[in-house]
């Protein structure tokens, strides 16, 4: 097919022609999930490790995780959770204009999962396709890129995922890593509308000088970590980020609904949640049963949540996440504010 | 900002045993200024909740790469009392 490019005097729209500004906020307007068929307990893996299911559960939380079959792609499950989430929106996959998939474990080097996915939903062959790659912070980065596409007038409607296969990256013989990571996708729909709050600006850092403490090389391709070291800058930044996001958006801890965090080790969440001021009623748990699927743990935490009956078109939810990099975000949303009405 | 007085060996001995028994480690209650954290199953993640306490309760800032060396109660006792006597001097 013959594709030509206009010359860039074309492609600027005359300034009469622009459509009136109004406040247009982004928001979420759909969620879905999607979870591998296999499930591994903790006494499944006792049974090959030097490990306990006691061990594991004081120690992290966490009592089972799903792996993704040997030669599954990744790609379905990541397509079946941004389905759900379109049909939760009302809208449907010719209405995307784009596809963010955050993933550090795509099914190939190149190409990312997002070409894949946006083909097996049956988007429009205009739908702009890409991954992101920050860590466990994925998701919220991608909700936040989503947000700026939307209030912006570049997107109207833009699936977020976050699609993780971390048994793909785990040494399998290392206790101390074994337990710790799982498989899963989840998705949101990000569009506009005359919000209240929507989507809130998001806040960011990052720091390289403690890369060498959670990291997998191109060599071995497994997750190594310094697990003492992470764990104490990832309260700390979480704690501050979340504090920073709530006071960009006006609010306090008493505001918020429900605090969702990436879902790494249940003692990091209970260790920031207990520092935030927040009640056990306003912290979600789900490391318990996913495990930690890196950029996959918040929206997968976010439809245990609405289906336990804890999250409410309305709620405020306080997020924050913290990856390799180290990277972290934190931000707020109200949840589904106006369900179906989008710009 | 109030006075800050150097802790005893005895009041942080006393505040680790009451961390330790709020992370639920078992056999907390009876540490003494010997037990290693081998004996007591206190695990990497277990310290990092302790050494916060410590931090919060006697306002002193212990680094990642102070964190490594403290092997056991005494330890931890021992540091506190130094980077508190640091502050204060």
């Amino acid at each position: 097919m013959a594709v030509t490019v206009p010359p860039p005097a074309t492609r600027r729209q005359p300034a009469a022609r622009q459509r009136p500004r109004r406040t247009l906020r982004a928001g979420v307007f759909g969620l879905g999930a999607a979870l591998p068929e296999r499930v591994v307990t903790n006494d499944d893996l006792a049974d090959r490790l030097d490990t306990t299911d006691e061990w594991i559960v004081r120690r992290t939380g966490i009592r089972t995780r799903r792996w993704l079959a040997d030669g599954a792609p990744l790609a379905r499950l990541a397509a079946d959770a941004c389905a759900e989430a379109l049909a939760d929106a009302g809208r449907t996959p010719d209405e995307v204009d784009r596809v963010i998939v955050s993933t550090i474990t795509p099914d190939q080097i190149t190409p990312g999962l997002a070409p894949a996915v946006a083909g097996l939903l049956g988007c429009s062959p205009t739908t702009a396709a890409m991954d992101l790659n920050a860590a466990c912070a994925g998701f919220l980065t991608a909700l936040d890129e989503a947000a700026a596409l939307v209030e912006s007038g570049r997107a109207r409607v833009v699936l977020v995922c976050g699609a993780e296969a971390i048994s793909r990256l785990t040494d399998h013989d290392d206790r101390g890593t074994a337990v710790l990571f799982g498989d899963g996708a989840g998705a949101v729909v990000v569009s506009g509308g005359d919000l209240e709050l929507g989507i809130s600006t998001f806040v960011h850092g990052s720091d390289p000088t403690q890369a060498h403490t959670l990291y997998a090389d191109q060599g071995d391709r497994v997750l190594r970590m310094d697990g003492q070291t992470v764990y104490r800058h990832a309260v700390a930044r979480m704690i501050e980020s979340t504090n920073a996001a709530l006071a960009s958006a006006g609010l306090t801890v008493a505001d918020v609904d429900l605090f969702v965090a990436h879902q790494a080790n249940a003692r990091i969440i209970e260790s920031a949640s207990a520092q935030l001021g927040l009640t056990d009623e306003q912290v979600m748990i789900d490391v318990d049963r996913c495990a930690n699927t890196s950029s996959a743990t918040i929206p997968l935490a976010l439809h245990r949540a609405e289906a336990e009956g804890r999250l409410r078109p309305g709620a405020t939810i306080a997020f924050a996440a913290f990856g390799a990099g180290y990277v972290w975000t934190a931000g707020v949303v109200r949840w589904k504010e106006r369900v179906h009405v989008c710009a | 900002m109030t006075e800050k007085t150097i802790p005893t060996e005895d009041q942080v001995l006393a505040r680790v045993r009451e961390e330790l028994v709020a992370i639920k480690v078992p056999g907390a209650e009876t540490a003494e200024l010997g037990t290693q954290w081998a004996e007591l199953d206190v695990d990497s993640l277990d310290l990092v909740e302790l050494v916060k306490a410590l931090e919060d309760e006697y306002g002193i800032q212990i680094h990642d790469d102070e964190l490594k060396p403290i092997k056991g109660v005494g330890d931890a006792v021992a540091l506190t009392i130094r980077l508190a006597e640091a502050q204060k001097a």
